[in-house]
């Protein structure tokens, strides 16, 4: 639903309140990518990542967000998280 | 409750890694990318270099000083003995402030100044008190001799 809605923003030129739409498409296709590799017992610690990165997309560019979604989901596989 | 106990366990593990992730990116980012395009900083291969070139030639400059420190001993110079340095008095017939009004000194080493009084054109050297100088004499090739102070650290 959210990558419909973030498309139609795009599409249709839907404005969408305090996100921009290319940094969401870029985060929609990144969650799809991470959600297909991980199974579905790391789906907590999945939402909570991608939370964050949403509310860091306030501050950070498309490139350090996907820097920081990388790193961040290297260091869960380091420490265990998932 | 199950649910509560995981998040409890993984809790610290997830801030310390998202934290860890963000301080990470940032420092990545501006090392590597030019503000914030995707360019690669011109300067980031350089320094990559000269870290490449600073780790390889680790053991050769070791050698080096190795080398230099034998050859010290070989040519029978001293390492220098602060003590037995002259200590230098100062010129109590000048009244220091006189000098300071009359007088711009310019820093020219650690803990020295040097300075032309623009009344008299005498030259002055300030040394700052606890300052180590080591004091050489020379004699010029036209006969003049002068005097080569250097600090010492």
């Amino acid at each position: 639903m959210l990558a419909a809605l973030v498309w139609g923003s795009r599409q249709f030129g839907w404005e969408i309140p305090l996100f921009d739409p290319d940094k969401l498409l870029l985060l929609v296709v990144l969650f799809f990518l991470a959600k297909g590799l991980l199974p579905a017992i790391h789906n907590e610690n999945f939402l909570i990542l991608a939370l964050i990165t949403l509310f860091l997309s306030f501050y950070l560019v498309p490139l350090q967000l996907v820097l920081f979604f990388v790193i961040s989901l290297t260091l869960f596989r380091f420490l265990k998280v998932i | 409750m199950m649910i509560n106990s995981y998040f409890v366990k993984n809790k610290f593990k997830i801030i310390l890694a998202t934290g860890l992730a963000l301080i990470i990116t940032l420092l990545l980012s501006q090392a590597i990318f030019w503000r914030n395009t995707t360019l690669i900083n011109p300067a980031f291969p350089l320094k990559v270099q000269a870290l490449l070139r600073k780790v390889v030639g680790a053991p050769a400059n070791l050698l080096a000083l190795l080398k230099s420190r034998t050859s010290q001993e070989e040519t029978g110079l001293e390492p220098i003995d602060v003590n037995a340095l002259p200590t230098m008095t100062p010129n109590n017939t000048v009244d220091p402030s006189l000098i300071a009004h009359s007088t711009d000194f310019e820093t020219i080493g650690a803990g020295i100044s040097a300075g032309i009084d623009q009344n008299t054109g005498n030259k002055y050297v300030k040394i700052e008190a606890g300052t180590v100088v080591e004091v050489t004499e020379y004699t010029l090739t036209d006969g003049r001799r002068i005097k080569v102070i250097k600090p010492l650290d």
